[in-house]
């Protein structure tokens, strides 16, 4: 008679930063060295570009497809609004200005235009909106993460569910809750798996 | 008319660090609750909650527990983990919503009382304790530090039921060991707690004279209450075996270093000198054996490894190799091996003229040549200065530090049972009980009623 074969464990690892750390990157090749299926949730698909991970046993799930610069409706408008809009615009009106001695004039209040409103850009996002998002990004990622975690993580058969971040706790946390019987825990550990 | 006979003297220990612990400061807080059940006080201690040392710093050794005087009574009050939980499920809304906000508010609440993140456990030990002084009242409280709110808790105790209380610093408070400057800005809590406390207690205790004398300038009216009980050895915990001299194998010498390497070590310097010493005649061949942890964390080896001319899995890099070897931790039933393997012991140590390791006493045991590799005003010089075996360049320069280890190599070949015996003999004037002796008179002179007189019994 065959015995019965040993069920592989499995760990869902959440993370919301944009690059992953040495710690946590050390961390996943300690657990598939001890031959641990990982399901890695981040946010986009360049967070892990760089990273090596073992193809067999890391399941890599992105929040964001792309970036989520463009990826998430707040963070599009901003940037359209205080980027992209006026570069080109600004670019259009110079490609009108530029030409001609007559309207060196124009062009050039243009071109301080142009510096200004970059610089006021760069200002409203690094100043005002950028502090506000980041502080609200792991509330307003959750519903996001939850329905790619919902839809293609199996959570509930999962043996461990890791936070590794303190912006990825509010999803985790609401993870625990829909199934109290997974070990939830924000600890970067591997035991029992690895020794 | 019978006399009742007077019982015997209670003292309440106020130490977080205790076995199960394995934390460094452990083995002092062991030492002493131990040295004065022996000396006959009734001692309670509070100590760290388990789920503290179990779940959240994993730092146990239940075999340390096996060496505590069944005589002592053990409590542990509770600590408020909410800074330190993981555990997802056990999160309210606030932390599993907003975790970043839910603990500065924690913090912002803990703070107000009292600078560190132990006050709700120090805040748990007062009721303990007055509700045991209740019961049946304590004649003394000795609180060691850190965690620091230990001494906030002796202080309390003392105001709420007038008990006489000492505070042990086994660590520095408000002095930076390795910046010799103050730890924190003039109007920082700490400041006013801190003299609140030594001002107030009936005796304070530093590990060296270095520390006392910062501490007397700092606060000159309590300077006469001061006093220096060093870290010592644990006899018991260290079994370093017959005398025998050096080893007669024909073999190169073998360095040893045990502990954990920190990148506030001059660990650039012991490599660099290592390699120059080895181009010696005496040292070819040699190898410095590093048993302990690089650096507090798992990740934090990548950055020592070509330091110590070790690849990325620990390995001698041909190219870089300076006979440094990696070992890995050891138990503390394994530390007397270590020390029997090695020939030489290495005595590196970071900071400055404020630092005493409690690594060197136990060095100083073994009755084998020990080569100091740190700043040379090191605290440490008043206990390694009457050692016999001790090789110091009194430099971090690398060639004379290389000099240094070459004469304790040569030392080590020509070590002889006698010699290490004289060494041993030198180093047993710092056998814990011995350093305890004066803090037990101190703190028996504190008792306000009569006691019985003093039976020494080991348990």
């Amino acid at each position: 008679m065959a015995e019965p074969a040993t069920r592989q464990p499995r760990v869902v690892l959440l993370t919301l930063t944009y690059k992953l750390s040495d710690r946590l990157q050390t961390f996943i090749s300690d657990l598939t060295k001890a031959g641990v299926q990982v399901d890695l949730l981040v946010t986009e698909r360049r967070t892990v570009e760089d990273v090596e991970l073992d193809d067999e046993l890391v399941n890599v799930h992105h929040v964001f497809d792309k970036s989520e610069m463009y990826g998430h409706p707040l963070r599009w408008v901003e940037r359209r609004v205080l980027f992209d809009v006026p570069t080109k615009v600004f670019t259009k009106t110079r490609e009108l200005t530029r030409e001609g001695e007559r309207l060196r004039v124009l062009d050039r209040a243009a071109l301080k235009a142009r510096r200004g409103q970059a610089a006021v850009s760069q200002g409203i996002h690094h100043r005002l909106f950028w502090p506000v998002y980041k502080r609200a990004r792991p509330l307003l990622l959750i519903s996001r993460a939850k329905k790619i975690t919902l839809k293609n993580i199996d959570i509930a058969g999962a043996d461990r569910i890791i936070a590794a971040d303190s912006a990825v706790v509010p999803l985790a946390w609401r993870l625990a809750k829909r199934y109290p019987g997974v070990h939830a825990t924000t600890a970067l550990n591997g035991k029992p798996w690895v020794k | 008319m019978t006399f009742s006979r007077p019982k015997a003297p209670r003292l309440l220990y106020i130490a977080f660090y205790f076995p199960p612990s394995r934390a460094s400061g452990v083995y002092r807080a062991r030492a002493t609750a131990n040295h004065f059940a022996a000396a006959g006080w009734d001692v309670t201690v509070l100590a760290a909650p388990l789920r503290f040392l179990y779940d959240v710093i994993g730092s146990v050794d239940e075999k340390l527990s096996e060496t505590v005087d069944p005589r002592i009574h053990v409590e542990r009050p509770d600590l408020d983990l909410t800074r330190w939980e993981g555990d997802l499920h056990s999160m309210s809304w606030l932390q599993g919503t907003v975790p970043g906000a839910a603990l500065k508010l924690h913090r912002w609440r803990e703070e107000r009382y009292f600078p560190e993140q132990y006050v709700s456990w120090a805040r748990n030990c007062v009721a303990t304790a007055l509700e045991a002084h209740r019961r049946e009242p304590f004649d003394a409280v000795l609180a060691t530090g850190n965690p620091f709110a230990a001494f906030a808790a002796a202080w309390e105790i003392n105001k709420a039921a007038g008990i006489p209380y000492v505070a042990d610093y086994r660590d520095s408070w408000t002095l930076d060991l390795f910046s010799d400057q103050p730890a924190f800005p003039p109007k920082h809590p700490a400041w006013g707690w801190e003299q609140r406390i030594i001002g107030d207690s009936s005796h304070t205790v530093f590990v060296n004279n270095a520390l006392r004398a910062w501490h007397a300038d700092q606060y000159p009216k309590a300077a006469e209450r001061m006093m220096v009980v060093p870290n010592g050895w644990d006899p018991d915990l260290l079994d370093v075996g017959p005398a025998k001299g050096a080893s007669d194998e024909e073999r190169p010498l073998r360095f040893g270093y045990l502990g954990t390497v920190t990148k506030n070590q001059p660990v650039v310097e012991l490599a660099e000198a290592f390699n120059l010493a080895r181009e010696y005649p005496e040292l070819a061949g040699a190898e410095l054996n590093i048993h302990g942890h690089l650096g507090f964390f798992k990740s934090s080896h990548a950055g020592f490894l070509p330091l110590l001319g070790l690849d990325l899995n620990g390995e001698p890099d041909p190219e870089l190799d300076h006979g440094l070897r990696l070992r890995g931790p050891v138990s503390k039933t394994e530390v007397a091996g270590v020390y029997e393997h090695n020939d030489v012991l290495v005595f590196l140590a970071a900071g400055g003229k404020y630092v005493t390791s409690g690594k060197i006493f136990e060095y100083m045991a073994t009755g084998k040549p020990i080569v100091s590799v740190h700043a040379p005003e090191i605290a440490a010089r008043e206990v390694l200065e009457g050692y016999p075996l001790w090789f110091t360049a009194d430099s971090l320069e690398p060639g004379l530090v290389a000099k240094a280890m070459v004469e304790a190599g040569r030392a080590a070949r020509a070590l002889t049972p006698q010699q290490q015996t004289e060494a041993r003999a030198y180093a047993d004037r710092f056998q814990r009980d011995n350093l305890l002796d004066p803090l037990e008179t101190a703190i028996r002179a504190m008792v306000r009623r009569p006691l019985p007189a003093v039976e020494v019994n080991h348990g």
